[in-house]
């Protein structure tokens, strides 16, 4: 019974906490947002689900069970990504207001704790969940092509599909909060990779979204009505730029049968998520930091006292310490030093790859530089700039993150001083990094192709600036970095392909939009660092 | 020499969304030498605190540095400022070497002048031989010591310190007002604590405020003459203690083999066998101006 008590105290303190900010509410009117944009109108030129070519689509008409299971589909799909980046952040904000330090000194489980956490994340992805299938509803009269509301077929997809898919991410983000290594960035771009590259595997085996129960009883219905169904493409999505001359043909579907095998799929991934949440326990290091150090102590017990004593220093006598004033012209800033300051700062961030960061920059600058042209700069350049992502992350965040933002807004010119120096170390770390790659174009006479990199390297810490000081978090250009990275120059989008990786790219002068997005960023970033020194 | 002068105007602070006042309509003019500024937690003192350090916007009220509204131009103080606020972080991955030049080159200071200054402030705050450690392996009050460190950088005209010996040892605590002391004669330094000890040590002028309220502003000398026949040495058994405190303000108790030695802070004599207490102490006096206000107000 206590255990249960402190189940629910847990579960609806995190929540509250979570619920009753502005950041949760931004959340909430992104999520109607993307619940609207999940049902697009008969004109638009995009479409979320479907089959079609460049000439025909067909799809479902828009009753309840259509757009219940189109938009639980799409939700699972986009919350599986995002609700991660919103809910991890139980465990660290139990850390930073050290409440974690009472909680440990309490008779309260591990597994409890745990299991408390993932509940409570549970609970706010399903919040959300709720808000997008409150949209739906509206979105089905919006559309108007059937105005018969069915309560429960609008639902289902939501509770059968969805919500068990949301307890995994609420149970996974918990797990990553509990091991040291995967708290940070890393766990965040870790995360980005393993939603890329594992679930779809997952969806494929284990039918994880639902996606093939649903979308084998849509096309059994769509099949009968066009057979010429089968000659045209599956699209689940954001299929942008669709040709709208296109005819569409639409047709009835009532909603998917609910088998055995779903039910066992479902029971399977609420065990899977408990059981990850109370995995999650294992090795929880209950706030005690010294658990969480990788620093074991290896000396034997005579050696107590020598270490005893590196840590006891002589205390130089008052009478002996000076203060001597500053000399007449000592106070001249200099950018210079500035400058010199942050890229130390920016180096020493390469701690978490121990006495490997140089090497590691070494071994991605020389291949840019030696490899044949196209597989330098498509292959090599995304890797070179995918290594920098947890230090430009802190760009613009570094200073609420440790706490420095007194010391530093409180001096002279901070904003014109510090913020530039800031923006161009995370330039020069691009720069450095793509160096190898820069030199290769260089070589080859491809005076665009370097034009385009410089612009990457120029629109890279200004993406991450303008992130990181309004939204305060290195999460957010962790994300969108991340799938930015992925989805452009990786899978070859050229519009999304900012860092001149892809020849067609750079012979379109994509790279000009993405010089006048650099602009707008860094002046962003500027007017919400001005936000920030002069608040209150 | 240039004149040093903040003038607080008519200050009131109320945070977004709350009526509660955090400050209240209060106006102080401080000049060279270590201003004290006494209250119990919340009374105000950290936000009139970050108010000077340009940190935060009055509501109402103007603050001027030499005559410069700081609110319209605040690089007129932050250039010739020392801040250390109440809670700050380093970064865990500098030395303390590498965070002061750091700051060092934030405040402006020239390598040169700023390498000097660093080994100074360092042997002075005794982090010279920790000097190269990461600041994440600091103990608390190491990281205090860095935040004064960090304050001093610039040479400060302003230097302004919000509960600063909180954390430090006692040694760290005597380093610290030595220095403060040391320092006060050509600066404008405010001094923002709880500790009535640490103000009793170097201030030459005290303000007390509460509940967002500038209560008193005098030199100590002042404030311990306000108490003077208002202190009481009192001998009781051990068993009326719950009973005395209930009715008087005890400001200290020594138990002894004849009873509980007690001081008490009142207008009138506690009982008829208390006799006046010599020398009052300025813990005393501020007890007693915090509780006669308090009083005033419930009445």
């Amino acid at each position: 019974m206590n255990r249960l008590r402190a189940l629910y105290a847990i579960m609806r303190a995190g929540y509250l906490n979570k619920v009753r900010t502005y950041r949760f509410l931004i959340i909430l009117g992104l999520t109607i947002v993307a619940g609207y944009i999940f049902v697009p109108a008969p004109e638009a030129n995009y479409v979320t689900l479907g089959w079609g070519s460049d000439t025909a689509f067909y799809r479902g008409v828009y009753n309840s069970a259509w757009i219940g299971g189109m938009v639980a589909m799409l939700t699972g799909t986009f919350l599986a990504l995002t609700g991660f980046y919103v809910v991890n952040d139980s465990i660290k904000r139990d850390e930073q207001t050290r409440v974690g330090q009472i909680i440990a000194t309490t008779p309260l489980e591990n597994s409890v704790y745990t299991l408390g956490n993932t509940l409570c994340n549970f609970m706010v992805l399903s919040t959300m969940n709720a808000i997008v299938f409150l949209t739906a509803i509206g979105m089905q009269l919006v559309r108007g092509e059937d105005l018969t509301v069915n309560l429960w077929a609008l639902l289902a997809p939501f509770l059968g599909l969805v919500l068990p898919v949301m307890f995994l991410v609420s149970a996974v983000a918990v797990m990553f909060e509990t091991r040291p290594a995967l708290r940070g960035g890393v766990g965040n771009v870790a995360y980005a990779f393993i939603w890329m590259f594992s679930l779809p595997l997952l969806s494929e085996s284990i039918d994880l979204f639902g996606i093939n129960a649903i979308m084998s009883s849509m096309g059994a219905a769509g099949l009968a009505n066009y057979p010429e169904i089968a000659h045209n493409s599956f699209i689940l999505g954001y299929g942008w730029g669709f040709p709208i001359g296109r005819t569409l043909s639409t047709f009835a579907w009532q909603g998917i049968q609910w088998t055995l095998e779903i039910f066992q799929t479902r029971l399977l991934l609420l065990g899977l998520a408990t059981g990850i949440a109370l995995l999650a326990s294992v090795r929880f290091s209950r706030f005690d930091p010294a658990r969480e150090s990788k620093k074991i102590p290896e000396a034997p017990p005579s050696d107590i006292l020598e270490v005893k004593e590196v840590y006891t220093y002589a205390v130089v006598p008052l009478k002996e310490a000076q203060l001597r004033p500053l000399g007449e012209n000592a106070l001249q800033f200099r950018f210079g030093s500035m400058l010199f300051a942050e890229c130390r700062l920016i180096l020493k961030e390469l701690k978490f790859l121990g006495g490997y960061g140089y090497a590691f920059a070494g071994a991605l600058i020389i291949p840019g530089l030696l490899l044949p042209l196209d597989g330098a700069r498509g292959m090599m350049l995304p890797l070179a700039w995918l290594l920098p992502v947890l230090i430009w992350s802190k760009l613009g965040t570094r200073e609420v993150r440790y706490q420095t933002d007194q010391l530093v807004f409180s001096s002279a010119n901070s904003l014109k001083r510090q913020l530039p120096a800031v923006w161009l170390a995370g330039v020069l770390l691009a720069m450095v990094t793509g160096s190898g790659v820069a030199l290769n174009l260089a070589l080859h006479g491809d005076w665009v192709g370097v034009i385009a990199l410089f612009v990457g390297a120029l629109f890279i810490p200004s993406l991450a600036l303008c992130l990181g000081v309004w939204t305060g978090s290195s999460k957010s250009f962790e994300f969108i970095y991340t799938l930015l990275w992925y989805i452009g120059p990786l899978n070859q989008i050229e519009l999304l392909d900012f860092m001149g990786a892809l020849p067609r790219s750079v012979e379109a002068g994509i790279w000009q939009y993405y010089l006048a997005i650099t602009i707008v960023l860094f002046g962003l970033a500027f007017i919400g660092r001005k936000f920030q020194i002069q608040r209150g | 020499m240039r004149l040093l002068k903040l003038l607080i105007e008519d200050v009131s602070k109320r945070y977004k969304g709350s009526d509660f006042y955090a400050l209240r309509d209060l106006t102080l003019d401080v000049g060279p030498g270590i201003l004290g500024l006494l209250g119990p937690n919340g009374a105000g003192k950290s936000t009139l605190m970050r108010i000077i350090a340009t940190i935060t916007r009055p509501t109402h009220g103007k603050v001027y540095w030499n005559g410069s509204d700081i609110a319209q131009q605040p690089d007129e103080i932050r250039a010739v400022l020392g801040y250390l606020p109440q809670d700050f972080g380093v970064y865990p991955n500098l030395n303390a070497d590498e965070f002061l030049q750091y700051m060092a080159a934030i405040k402006g200071v020239a390598p040169e002048a700023a390498k000097e200054r660093i080994d100074d402030l360092l042997t002075f705050v005794n982090l010279i031989e920790a000097r190269k450690r990461p600041l994440g392996d600091y103990s608390g009050g190491m990281k205090q010591r860095i935040g004064i460190a960090q304050a001093l950088l610039n040479d400060p005209r302003i230097l302004v310190v919000d509960e600063p010996t909180v954390g430090l040892d006692t040694e760290g605590r005597v380093r610290f007002r030595h220095l403060l002391a040391e320092l006060a004669g050509e600066r404008v330094v405010i001094l923002s604590t709880h500790i009535v000890s640490d103000v009793e040590a170097t201030a030459n002028d005290i303000a007390i405020i509460d509940r967002g309220h500038l209560l008193v502003r005098s030199s100590p000398e002042e404030l311990l003459q306000s108490v003077e026949g208002k202190i009481w040495d009192w001998v009781i058994p051990s068993a009326e203690l719950t009973a005395a405190k209930q009715r008087h303000l005890i400001s200290s108790i020594v138990r002894r083999k004849d009873g509980l030695h007690t001081r008490v802070v009142s207008e009138t004599s506690p009982a008829s066998e208390a006799r006046p207490a010599s020398s009052p102490t300025l813990e005393e006096a501020y007890l007693h101006c915090i509780s006669s206000h308090r009083g005033a107000g419930a009445e």
